[in-house]
């Protein structure tokens, strides 16, 4: 693979891949097991994210020109990375359709009620599809461009919040034990293993090493993001009414009463901003899971492979019922992240230890 | 240049995508501004009798066949009133449309009777003939009747939709909510306009309460607080806003008068503006008024043995701002500041614990919010009297201590 | 059936095989005979369809010559002071024997050089050079006596600046080249020629500065004029197409301009310009979006100012784009998000009028195009009375007779304001046609399209590679350097290094 990126780029894919679509309804999900403490629980959380870069920086500077997916395949053998490699496939999917479909049904509810869930599916596929197939540094490009967006919505919900803030929401802090807070943050698990697109980008970087320090400011601002979206939330509602909420980041930009009058309904504006956040979460899961069936048929076949998975994303996108079955495998898909993140990366970098040994020995 | 095959297979796909969508009849969400009905104001009251507002009884009783309709389930509890405004169809325009005649009705409330808000908002279009919309519901009004049997029912589906935004502000008003909607300010076209910008005269005096939207109401009926909404009496042409109702989980208790709401704001740190007023110090039977410019408020519980007593520390920063003497005090003068101040800080403190008594007494509901104090200082306490706190309310005991500051006196001496 | 359709996004030229029906190519084949009335005869049939070459025959003593020449095309006082004089001049004549001696002694030109192929010759001789025959020799004498009427360097039509110097380039291509000489003096300045196009033989000047033009850039260019293939080449815009890398985008990636100084900057950037006869506008290359957007004034204007205007030139793009697009969401799917007393305003204002929104805007938007089209048509009297006719007539009138709503045509002409703002017109095409696409996915989804068009316009030009460097180099890869001189204007001495962002993709 060419080598086109520099280390600056990974900034980017590292805060558009872990800031997903998620943002919008994890604020109740931690709130709901850590109370008003779940502040702290995202602070813990910042672990597993810090975590998640240093394991994927790590095992891809052993393996240089491998993407995580092939390492996979090194590290634990042909036959058990073949599996895990089809777990990975079958977690991104799910990942890209669930997320595609929750990001296509709060554009219904605040942007546009009628438009049929299949097109507003198919608007947000066409640019993925076609952002993928223009190769990775015109991806990388694009990402650098929406990442100001970003930091915009999050700038613009948390500046105008702040006539509403009450901190004595806050309190009581630290009441109510150690364990509901660190159930919230395992919450965070799936949208930290969106770090992961750096595993599929680390062949394409043309001086690894000094990718290190942006790693290490893309996870910080990724976890000061999420971070300040729960402790909003906290703030201006309270955290009896933000358990209530099916989107709380959303009702939050409700809240917001701008002095003058210029917008009113500000939830339709941040919607708007947000949909190229989530554009580019899509992007970059679609990137991976692209590399990874690439490495798990060992095939070079780009046609096939990008567009093929269209069908099969469509139909998992649909295949909720409701909003209440789309948390159910939500929940699911956190699992997996969780297994992925707790067992198979340890083990690999286990196996990445021994080897080392055995080979200077 | 040849395409390779490639591009025809992106140019086939692309314009296959574009097509599956465009023929699924495109423009789901696409409707004209002037086809929506925009619903400024919502007014409820009970079903019997039929709120007339401000109707003559002649015209009022042919419209009360049309405000009847038959339900899917059970009997019409509500009248729901809607208030939209008229914009004149029929008018050949001049350069750029103006104003209509000064008479002319600027807004129709029309009503349906029925239990469901969800449905007589479709019931609407029965009588409309474009939809409703309610992205820009200004005002929600409640009559008294109503309101004292429970609100969550009505407010459910305004906090549930998505349309409705939550700074809609509620009002209770004890005669008939549509009275309210049919007033015509004088100033303004449309009453529920009218209506959401009155709490900002929160700034000006604290008679007036000011968060009350859809928002805090719903976080506190969601916390199992207590709260209070502003109240509203109209007469043809005005509307005045003071005084508050008191609510106990969804159901009015009561109402408390303007007084009494000023020291409350004080005590939830509400205050933003307004006024105190105290004996002159130095004349007999005059009067000496200041300004608040600030008001802090903190509320701290203190639990001794099985006691629990509110510590009330109020902070407040004022101006001179009226004077009524005739000689020549002077209020330079270093003891006559701390003479205004120490009169200003009795009467705070008065005014409050009488305040508190007299919610103690009369309602026994903690509109204060003395129970988030205690949540969230005294956390291990609050467990223990969850359960019973209206009991412990009641029999609470407060300290207050005032900190008064004078800063400015106006351009006089 | 489908191949039909896509026939016409093939090219229609024929196959450019050995065809032996150009003359051009058989020329070749022939030189210049001894006998003087055989190369005449030659010539003349060769060239029997223009009856407007001059064939002069002139017999001295000692010999027999002949010039050939077109009448139009040459200087006439330097053939009839410089050739003929001489050649005439009963004094000189015995001291001829060669042609040689012709060059070297007695004709007074700067610019002769010998010449045996016929191909060449004729190739000269169309160009507007003469060609003197001497009976008994087989070579021909090549004398430059280019002239004729050509228009003198006058103040540039588009492109007005305030503080920016009043010439510009003409059709000529070595007027052309000198007002870029005049300005760099280097050594390392490259000019190459290229004669491009068969019957049209344009010649074209490629010009950089060896040790400034990445390596890549230069090989590049080289390649695709090489690779020219066309009957004709009649300006530089023709050239430009066919160079491009992506002919079927909506953006330029090569930027035409008709400002030496503007040129002259971009050589010293690093970048290739290329000169084409016959066209006033030259090609700078590679064209990267950030060229676009900055004005030649901005490097002559101090730094807050020029920089608050530039960032007001990205802002007012955004807004030519995508302003129709944003009200036409607005009114019609999000009425919501718009201020009550707005939205009632609106209401109010299109109370009775017969149009759905979405259509009114797009006849309003028609309408600015065609006034646009008509304003550069129009000969000259006529056109100050374009303005009174767009502006009143159509604007207040429609308003009055009720098929607009005022607020549309407001929108309409601030649009049209904003995208006059950017400095070169082929980028104000852009966000013409933007427009239109923004306003068809406004109609359709709402701020969902309008958001998802803007996706697909930002990847695209993301996409954009042109000559080996990004479209958009000057904008991603945070970097502090990139910020100086696109969205900001620094102090000139700042500014250099640039030809180290081109140089950037270099590291591969």
């Amino acid at each position: 693979m060419k080598k086109e990126l520099n280390g600056v780029d990974v900034l980017s894919f590292v805060i558009h891949g872990a800031i997903g679509v998620r943002l919008l309804t994890l604020p109740r999900d931690i709130i709901e097991h850590a109370n008003n403490n779940g502040w702290i629980s995202v602070l813990v959380s910042g672990l597993i994210a810090f975590y998640l870069g240093f394991a994927f920086y790590w095992l891809c500077i052993k393996h240089p020109g491998l993407n995580i997916s092939q390492i996979v395949e090194v590290t634990l053998g042909k036959l058990l990375g073949k599996i895990i490699m089809v777990g990975i496939f079958v977690y991104i999917i799910l990942s890209i359709g669930l997320s595609l479909r929750s990001t296509a049904m709060s554009i219904k509810v605040f942007l546009l009620d009628t438009t049929p869930l299949l097109v507003l599916i198919l608007i947000m596929i066409i640019p993925t599809v076609y952002a993928v197939s223009k190769g990775i540094k015109t991806m990388s490009i694009v990402l650098d461009i929406l990442l100001p967006i970003v930091l915009l919505a999050i700038a613009m919900l948390v500046g105008l919040s702040y006539k509403k803030i009450e901190f004595q929401n806050l309190r009581p802090v630290f009441y109510g034990g150690v364990t509901p807070v660190i159930r919230g943050s395992l919450n965070l698990v799936h949208p930290y293993l969106g770090i992961g697109i750096i595993g599929y980008i680390f062949p394409s970087i043309n001086n690894p090493k000094s990718t290190k320090k942006w790693i290490f400011i893309g996870t910080a601002i990724s976890l000061a993001i999420y971070f300040l979206m729960v402790i909003l939330t906290i703030l201006v509602f309270g955290p009896e009414e933000s358990k209530i909420l099916v989107w709380p980041t959303v009702s939050l930009s409700k809240a917001i009463q701008l002095e003058t009058e210029l917008f009113e309904r500000l939830e339709s504006l941040f919607m708007a901003v947000w949909i190229p956040v989530a554009f580019t979460t899509l992007l970059t899961f679609y990137y991976s899971s692209i590399l990874n069936l690439k490495a798990l048929f060992n095939t070079n076949k780009d046609h096939l492979i990008i567009y093929g998975q269209i069908p099969l994303i469509i139909i998992i996108a649909l295949f909720p019922g409701n909003i209440v079955e789309l948390y159910k495998y939500l929940n699911w898909v956190n699992i997996m992240a969780m297994f992925l993140t707790f067992i198979v990366i340890p083990s690999m970098i286990f196996m990445t230890l021994i080897r080392k040994r055995r080979m200077t020995q | 240049m040849i395409f390779r095959k490639r591009v025809y297979t992106k140019i086939i796909f692309i314009s296959l995508c574009l097509l599956m969508l465009l023929l699924q009849t495109g423009c789901w969400d696409y409707r004209e501004t002037e086809d929506r009905g925009y619903v400024l104001g919502i007014a409820i009251d009970v079903a019997e009798p039929l709120p007339r507002g401000s109707d003559d009884l002649e015209e009022y009783f042919s419209e009360r066949e049309i405000e009847k309709m038959p339900l899917q389930k059970g009997s019409p509890k509500y009248a729901y009133t809607i208030q939209i405004p008229i914009i004149p169809q029929a008018r050949i325009k001049p350069e750029g449309g103006g104003g209509g005649a000064v008479d002319e009705d600027r807004a129709w409330d029309i009503t349906i009777t029925g239990n469901s808000f969800f449905e007589v908002n479709r019931e609407f279009a029965t009588r409309l003939d474009y939809p409703a919309f309610y992205e820009h519901l200004q005002v929600v009004v409640i009559s008294e009747e109503v309101a004292r049997e429970g609100i969550t029912e009505i407010l459910d589906f305004l906090l549930r939709d998505h349309e409705i935004r939550r700074k809609t502000r509620v009002f209770i008003t004890p005669g008939e909510a549509k009275a309210v909607l049919d007033v015509i300010p004088r100033i303004e076209d449309y009453s529920s306009l009218y209506l959401v910008k009155l709490p900002r005269g929160a700034e000006k005096t604290s008679r007036i309460a000011h968060l009350t939207d859809l928002g805090v109401v719903s976080q506190n009926i969601h916390s199992k607080l207590p709260f209070t909404l502003p109240r509203v009496i109209s007469t043809k042409d005005e509307i005045k806003d003071a005084g508050v109702a008191i609510f106990k989980e969804d159901e009015m208790v009561g109402w408390l008068g303007e007084i009494d709401t000023i020291w409350a704001k004080w005590i939830r740190d509400l205050a933003i503006g307004g006024l105190v007023v105290v004996d002159s110090p130095n004349e007999e039977g005059k009067l000496l008024a200041v300004e608040i410019v600030k008001v802090n408020t903190k509320v701290r519980p203190l639990v001794v043995k099985d006691k629990i007593i509110m510590n009330i520390d109020v902070e407040g920063t004022f101006n001179i701002i009226e004077e009524m003497r005739t000689g020549e005090s002077n209020v330079f003068d270093e003891e006559y500041i701390e003479e205004v101040e120490e009169l200003i800080q009795e009467k705070i403190e008065r005014e409050i614990k009488d305040t508190v008594a007299f919610v103690q007494e009369e309602f026994g509901v903690d509109i204060f919010h003395f129970a988030l104090a205690m949540k969230r200082y005294a956390p291990r306490e609050w467990e223990k009297y969850e359960q019973e706190w209206d009991d412990v309310f009641s029999n609470l005991e407060v300290e207050v201590s005032v900190d008064a500051q004078i800063r400015l006196v106006g351009l006089m001496r | 059936m489908l191949s039909k359709i896509l026939g016409i996004f093939k090219s229609s030229k024929k196959d450019k095989k050995e065809d032996d029906c150009t003359p051009g190519n058989r020329l070749k084949e022939f030189n210049v005979f001894s006998s003087l009335d055989k190369n005449i005869e030659f010539l003349k049939s060769i060239l029997s369809k223009s009856e407007d070459i001059v064939y002069r025959q002139i017999e001295t003593n000692e010999n027999r010559y002949a010039l050939v020449y077109i009448s139009g095309l040459v200087d006439r006082n330097l053939i009839e002071n410089q050739i003929l004089k001489p050649l005439m001049d009963l004094r000189l004549q015995s001291l001829l024997t060669d042609l040689s001696d012709l060059m070297d002694n007695l004709i007074t030109v700067s610019d002769i050089s010998k010449e045996s192929n016929f191909f060449n010759l004729i190739n000269n001789l169309l160009s507007g050079e003469t060609l003197l025959f001497c009976d008994g020799i087989s070579d021909a004498l090549v004398v430059n006596s280019k002239g004729g009427e050509k228009r003198g360097i006058e103040e540039p039509f588009s492109e007005q600046g305030v503080r920016s110097p009043r010439e510009s380039f003409t059709e000529n291509i070595e007027d052309n080249i000198t007002l870029i000489r005049r300005r760099i003096k280097d050594t390392n300045l490259v000019v190459k020629f290229y004669s491009l196009g068969e019957r049209t033989q344009t010649k074209t000047a490629l010009i950089y500065l060896a040790d400034n033009a990445p390596e890549h850039v230069i090989t590049e260019v080289q390649e695709r004029i090489k690779s020219v293939n066309v009957e004709g080449l009649v300006a530089s815009a023709n050239l430009e197409q066919i160079i491009e890398n992506h002919k079927w985008s909506i953006f330029p990636q090569i930027m035409s301009t008709e400002l030496p100084d503007r040129v002259v900057k971009c050589i010293l950037d690093g970048r290739v310009a290329i000169v084409v006869e016959g066209s006033p506008y030259n090609l700078v290359v590679p064209g990267t979006l950030a060229m676009f957007f900055n004005s030649g004034d901005d490097y002559y204007e101090r730094t807050i100012p020029a920089s608050l205007i530039r960032i007001s030139r990205y802002i007012s793009f955004f807004f030519a784009t995508t302003l129709p697009a944003i009200y036409s969401a607005l009114t019609a799917y999000h009425p919501g998000m718009l201020p009550t007393s707005l939205v009632l305003y609106i209401t109010g204002t299109r109370i009775g009028l017969p149009l759905p929104s979405v259509i009114e805007m797009f006849f309003m938007l028609f309408t600015l195009e065609i006034l646009l089209e008509a304003a550069i048509r129009l000969p000259k009297p006529i056109a100050q009375t374009v303005g009174i006719v767009g502006g009143l007539v159509i604007g207040q009138s429609a308003v009055q007779a009720g098929l607009v709503s005022p607020l549309v045509v407001i929108i309409i002409s601030f649009t049209a304001i904003s995208s006059f703002t950017l400095p070169y017109y082929n980028f104000a095409m852009v966000s013409r046609s933007l427009r239109v696409f923004l306003l068809i996915g406004a109609s359709l989804f709402g701020l969902l399209g309008v958001v998802v068009l803007w996706i697909l316009i930002i990847i695209h030009v993301a996409s954009i590679e042109t000559f080996g460097v990004r479209y958009l180099q000057d904008f991603f890869s945070f970097k502090k350097e990139k910020v100086k001189d696109t969205f900001l204007k620094v102090p000139y001495e700042l500014l250099g290094g640039k030809q180290e962002a081109l140089k950037d993709e270099d590291k591969k």
